[in-house]
């Protein structure tokens, strides 16, 4: 079990730096529909420093992709802030890269159009557009696919267009809202062995929401489990395993063990909610 | 590898094509067999009633080979057919440009402002049910010789571009706009950048169908004070003349230009969708 404690990962080194990309303060978050107000996120705190991979996980419906979409800019907090650097987050930006998990490319963009489209929004020259496109279309695996439309391609090349078009942006940090859970097992392993391999390429801060408490083990420095709706922080498990990591491992049981038991509680939790409408 | 099997795989992309002509194959010969049928059921039709208003297809079919050659009542249609058909296409043309330059960005409009919505839809809903055929009074007394017809077609037109940009609008992905705003793109580029682009195949159908309805108001149009011929105001004057194997030959040719038409335009809407 010496794994767990000793082993020295980069990304426990690089989560004790001073700067936080992304920082959530005392964040709530309600909606109010039919003179009904549901509350999606309560009293939510979180510091995420550079280069770190943190995943989110949640049950559905929990709240965890109205945080992220707080962190696009996508929607505002109802109480508290969201900062990027310090800096108060006021809409969505280009220094935040999203990825959907419905991919939302452009269908009626070619894949290097759809991945120029940020460049082209900020007026970068053709020249330059074309080069970066280029840069990304090879760093995602998608040469010879340059000229196909999204339709033409599989979920997984279709997600990779997707991530090469928030990276094209070079963001400062990339949010991702459950992005493999559309594709099938097979290719959603392999997609998470590429996001690794990216990452670590690019260096680039990613939040990474997810269900899966195995995708997260497998991914993230740290993980952030979340309670069941409103959203809070239930617990923060760090992930001190080296990479490649290994599924069938003890080390890996025993923190998907600890995750998964707090997720759990939590996912009764919500559905005893769910059974007694009023009662928070 | 065998020799036969290296022959089945080079083989399997022509036997899949194969199979998919003979499919387009048995879609042509049903269309023709269908048109076949139309033209004995006109036939038998027409010998039975045995009434000049009820020409055979044989005799409309010789009128209409007749007309492109020479003119077919000479002092009182002095033109000969293609002249009828260019006339014609050119008003549905000029008509359409008109229609699409009104109807499309209302529709954006409308689509993206639920205020303007809220403060066009009742007036627009009224005028809508109204038959271009029921402003000719207005449009002769208003406007000058052209403009009138242009006003008739136009209405026609508008509509199903105007209702279909409307609906296209509000059908976006919210996802594709979320995607364009994390990607640095402002209200205007969303604008034109994606609710356009996005909206684009359905305005090309509401274009389509427009054209349709077009060619539907052409005689009632064609019957103010035309100068240089058109379909509409040739069927008009032939039936006028008690010349009917001659109308029925320009409402064929009017089905048949706006059948081409049709195809032209879907086949357009799938190059633009490529």
């Amino acid at each position: 079990m010496s794994g767990v404690d000793v082993a020295v990962s980069k990304g426990g080194a690089r989560s004790t730096a001073a700067t936080p990309v992304i920082e959530a303060r005392g964040v709530s978050k309600s909606f109010e529909r039919d003179d009904r107000i549901t509350e999606a996120v309560r009293d939510f705190a979180l510091s995420i420093t550079e280069g770190e991979l943190v995943c989110l996980v949640g049950s559905s419906g929990c709240g965890k992709t109205t945080l992220l979409r707080m962190m696009a800019g996508l929607e505002r907090p109802t109480t508290g802030e969201v900062l990027i650097r310090g800096r108060p987050i006021d809409g969505p930006g280009a220094d935040r890269g999203m990825i959907f998990q419905s991919f939302a490319l452009f269908p009626w963009r070619s894949v290097r159009r759809n991945i120029e489209f940020g460049l082209e929004v900020r007026r970068v020259p053709k020249e330059e557009r074309h080069r970066i496109s280029d840069r990304h279309i090879d760093l995602v695996g998608l040469r010879g696919f340059e000229h196909a439309h999204p339709r033409e391609l599989s979920g997984g090349m279709q997600q990779r267009v997707g991530l090469a078009r928030a990276l094209a942006n070079d963001p400062a940090v990339l949010l991702m809202d459950e992005p493999f859970g559309s594709l099938d097992a097979q290719t959603r392993n392999l997609m998470q062995l590429e996001l690794l391999r990216i990452w670590q390429g690019t260096r680039k801060t990613v939040v990474f929401v997810t269900h899966s408490v195995d995708e997260s083990v497998f991914l993230a420095d740290r993980i952030v489990v979340l309670t069941a709706r409103p959203a809070s922080v239930k617990s923060v498990v760090e992930v001190a395993l080296p990479r490649p990591r290994d599924r069938a491992s003890p080390e890996f049981a025993a923190i998907r063990h600890r995750v998964l038991q707090d997720l759990t509680e939590e996912v009764l939790k919500g559905m005893a909610q769910q059974d007694r409408p009023g009662v928070a | 590898m065998s020799a036969n099997s290296i022959a089945q795989a080079l083989l399997r992309p022509f036997t899949r094509r194969a199979r998919r002509l003979r499919r387009e194959w048995d879609k042509v010969l049903l269309a023709v067999l269908g048109l076949l049928v139309f033209f004995l059921l006109w036939h038998e039709a027409a010998v039975l009633a045995d009434e000049p208003a009820l020409p055979t297809p044989g005799k409309v079919l010789e009128a209409l080979r007749d007309s492109f050659d020479e003119p077919p009542a000479g002092f009182y249609d002095p033109w000969t057919m293609q002249e009828h058909v260019y006339q014609s296409l050119k008003k549905i043309a000029s008509s359409a440009l008109v229609a699409i330059a009104l109807a499309v960005p209302l529709g954006l409009l409308l689509g993206f402002s639920p205020r303007a919505e809220a403060f066009l839809a009742v007036p627009l809903e009224l005028v809508r049910p109204i038959p271009p055929i029921a402003w000719l009074a207005f449009a002769i007394a208003i406007l000058t010789t052209g403009m009138d017809v242009l006003f008739i077609i136009s209405l026609g037109i508008f509509f199903p571009v105007f209702l279909n940009t409307l609906d296209g609008v509000k059908k976006v992905d919210r996802m594709l706009i979320d995607a364009a705003e994390t990607l640095g793109a402002r209200r205007t580029q969303v604008f034109y950048k994606v609710i356009f682009p996005a909206t684009m195949p359905q305005t090309m159908t509401g274009v389509r169908v427009g054209v349709g309805v077009g060619w539907m108001t052409i005689v009632a149009a064609e019957m103010l004070g035309v100068r240089d011929g058109g379909l509409g105001w040739m069927i008009w004057t032939h039936g006028q003349l008690d010349d009917y194997d001659t109308m029925f030959a320009g409402m064929l040719m009017l089905g048949i230009t706006s059948f081409l038409i049709a195809r032209g335009l879907i086949a357009l809407e799938r190059w633009l969708q490529r």
